[in-house]
């Protein structure tokens, strides 16, 4: 028999889970990751600070009083590391670094310190809003844009971060629960918004002739996808499978999947052994539809579009995009991040 | 059984917020298909290699038809021009704005062609509307639209998205005229504000662990009045620009800004770029978010940039890439669309140099005479009836037929 504290306990937990799920409900058609608004959550799907390539980061707070943020440097390919740090942003006030030095402190403490990304990333920078001891808030303040040059040729490929607007509730605890139902990891509910439940990309058919440069020439595809999950403070790599449903300019479907485990910079090219190609879909562009696999959690992705003078041969210019949305996936996202203190 | 008094609080809280929820206003967005797109910046110069990649596609399930008006920054009549194709269901269209596609993909299923610009160079906007096949507006949030502004030397593109404005399913009277914001609101309103987090003029960006490579940085600004009326020789606004720098410190200028201005971002506010607030020196900082507030009692405004990293070595060496602005707010005021463009002089009048109403024999030779360019078009502007500054053969068979057949 329950006790009456266990019963009030009990009934507390339930009423407060009805009330996480209505609100949930009520703001579900709005529940979508964002580039164009202040958020609380933001994810750079491709930062790179290697040999080839530097990142310029840009950091915003968008809100009108001080804000802190706890961010991490994700290497991708080589096994899920992260380098965590805090930063502090006046009210605002605008940060930018290059991934590959980061910056210095102001003397004058108006501006903050970031370090250095690790040598060789090639992954994601994710960035959470926190209150002064270093606990998520769900505030949106954060906004943020990335350039991606290669230091070669000084091409350049520019993206908005992808938001995850605060859902109203939050517990300040390093389980940041994106979308969903409450559940025993994510009681109340969504902390978050939750990531779409599909991309949309417009882009060349791999291999097609790229009309400017002429015959010969050719146009690829890249996507940076990072999982929505992930867990940050024990390393752990999340993983998701990315359906791929194309249609060309002739109304024709073609589909394919890929496993993303961790982080990817997929080429078109390599999905569904050469399904994207030209060749195959026998037009010279398409729009791609990119969905979680049923019942997993969602994803974020930029897509880039690279030009080659000729077939195969080195890329002479690039263009980043952030895609279209829709809806919100169906899968519970967590995201679990450690504690850093400022 | 009662619950608790916190809960019941809670409760009446959830009542408040659910309803606050719902009623949450549509900004317009480049992220999520809509009935409206509008494509601030469409470039196309063959004598400096610049063209303009479009991708529009239909993310529906039923066919779609669209309506699409290009308009020049100089607004004149002649490079104005609009054309309606139907779409399959979740077909991608694709072309080059600089040649348009003269013919479809799916010969029955699509309808109409799209033509080039009216004009070159032509610098300007592209809207497209969802409609019915006829071209009437009606409003269908299924469409999204990326722009790839592409130069060849050096070889360089940079993409950007459509921004979108979503339907409300109201219908308002005119059907030329659409209607954004407002109490009687068609389409989502205009934001209040736009912000574009800008690396400024003449910064001097060094990258890579060593700081070996080193850029500085321009930027063109592609700003464009949410409303639109090209027959009645352009739509204006006012808008307040801030620069923030790193440090918090503010600089701002206010100015009108015509339907269409594609400008170099520290023109924007001076003559003389070294004096502009957009040029790093005086900002304070190398980079910014430049925000852009039109007034509250005028039209709503739209952005989009370019930003070009040059090798301060070598100054044809320049890569660009577009930034797309963060967007808040609803203009309390509607802004209006009009598709309708001007009526250029009737074809079937063509050749009457001197407007009695018939084509005479001299008239038709001045026709050939300026079509060769042995005589100014300002000597018989009428043989020009699409009023594209040269006179093509079909003007001219036109004014032949116009002189055996009368006007």
């Amino acid at each position: 028999m329950l006790s009456l504290h266990a019963l009030t306990s009990h009934r507390a937990r339930l009423a407060l889970a009805m009330l996480a799920s209505a609100v949930a409900l009520a703001t579900a058609a709005n529940a979508q990751t964002t580039t164009e608004r202040a958020a609380s959550i933001l994810i750079y799907p491709k930062i790179v600070a290697d040999s080839s390539a530097d990142t310029i980061v840009q950091l915003s707070n968008a809100g009108a009083g001080r804000a802190n943020a706890q961010c991490s440097y994700i290497d991708g390919p080589q096994g899920w590391q992260a380098t965590s740090f805090a930063i502090e942003l006046q009210a605002g006030q605008e940060l930018l670094w290059n991934a590959s030095r980061g910056r210095a402190a102001a003397e004058d403490g108006t501006t903050a310190a970031v370090p250095a990304a690790p040598a060789g990333l090639r992954g994601e920078l994710l960035c959470v809003v926190v209150d002064a001891g270093g606990a998520p808030t769900g505030d949106d303040r954060l906004a943020g844009h990335a350039t991606v040059v290669t230091l070669a040729d000084g091409e350049v490929a520019g993206y908005a971060a992808v938001g995850l607007r605060g859902a109203g509730f939050n517990d300040n605890d390093e389980v940041l629960c994106i979308g969903g139902q409450p559940s025993d990891t994510c009681f109340i509910g969504a902390e978050y918004d939750a990531c779409p439940a599909a991309w949309i990309v417009t882009h060349p058919a791999d291999g097609a002739v790229d009309e400017q440069l002429g015959a010969g020439s050719a146009l690829s595809t890249r996507l940076a996808i990072a999982p929505c999950s992930q867990n940050v403070r024990d390393g752990v790599a999340a993983a998701v499978t990315v359906d791929f449903d194309v249609t060309n300019a002739f109304e024709q479907h073609f589909t394919a999947s890929s496993e993303v485990t961790c982080w990817a910079d997929l080429a078109l090219a390599d999905v569904g052994s050469g399904a994207l190609t030209v060749e195959t879909l026998g037009s010279d562009y398409a729009t791609t539809t990119l969905r979680p696999a049923a019942g997993q959690g969602g994803f974020v992705v930029v897509a880039e579009t690279e030009r080659h003078a000729s077939a195969g041969g080195p890329v002479v210019s690039r263009a980043a995009l952030n895609p279209q949305r829709s809806g919100a996936a169906d899968g519970d996202d967590v995201i679990i991040v450690p504690t850093v203190r400022p | 059984m009662r619950l608790p008094r916190g809960l019941r609080a809670l409760c009446a809280v959830a009542a408040i917020v659910m309803p606050l929820a719902g009623t949450a206003r549509a900004l317009p967005s480049s992220e999520a298909p809509a009935s409206l797109l509008v494509f601030p910046l469409v470039s196309v110069d063959a004598t400096a290699g610049v063209d303009t990649v479009v991708q529009l596609t239909n993310t529906g399930a039923a066919a779609q038809s669209v309506r699409c008006v290009y308009i020049d920054a100089s607004l004149s009549a002649a490079a104005e021009s609009g054309f309606v194709v139907t779409l399959t269901p979740a077909q991608p269209l694709r072309w080059r704005a600089g040649a348009g596609l003269a013919s479809l993909p799916i010969a029955g299923d699509n309808s109409g062609t799209i033509p080039a610009v009216p004009v070159t160079p032509f610098s300007g906007t592209l809207r497209c509307v969802s409609a019915q096949t006829d071209g009437t507006p009606s409003a269908a949030d299924v469409l999204i639209g990326v722009a790839t502004v592409e130069h060849s030397a050096p070889v360089d593109s940079a993409s950007y998205a459509a921004i979108g404005f979503a339907g409300t399913g109201a219908s308002a009277d005119a059907p030329e005229v659409l209607v954004l914001g407002g109490a009687q609101a068609e389409y989502a309103a205009c934001p209040t504000q736009s912000e574009l987090p800008l690396l400024l003029d003449d910064a001097v960006i060094d990258l890579g662990a060593d700081s070996a490579v080193q850029r500085t940085t321009s930027t063109l600004i592609a700003l464009a009045t949410c409303s639109s009326r090209p027959s009645l020789g352009g739509a204006q606004a006012t808008v307040n620009l801030v620069v923030s720098n790193e440090f918090g410190q503010e600089l701002s200028f206010t100015r009108s800004i015509p339907e269409i201005l594609i400008t170099d971002l520290s023109r924007l506010d001076t003559a003389v770029p070294q004096q502009s607030m957009f040029n790093a020196a005086n900002a304070g900082s190398p980079h910014s978010v430049v925000t852009i507030s039109p007034n509250s009692s005028g039209g709503g405004v739209l952005a989009v940039a370019l930003t070009a990293f040059t090798d301060p070595s070598d100054a044809s060496a320049t890569h660009r890439a577009a930034v797309q602005a963060r967007v808040s707010g609803d203009q309390p005021l509607p802004d209006l669309v009009d598709l309708a463009l001007p009526t250029p002089a009737p074809l079937s009048c063509a050749g009457d140099c001197n407007g009695d109403g018939s084509v005479a024999i001299n008239e038709l030779i001045l026709g050939v005479n300026i079509a060769l360019g042995t005589s100014p078009l300002s000597a018989c502007a009428a043989i020009d009836a699409d009023g594209s500054g040269s006179v093509a053969i079909n003007e001219l068979i036109a004014a032949v037929n116009a002189a055996l057949t009368g006007c």
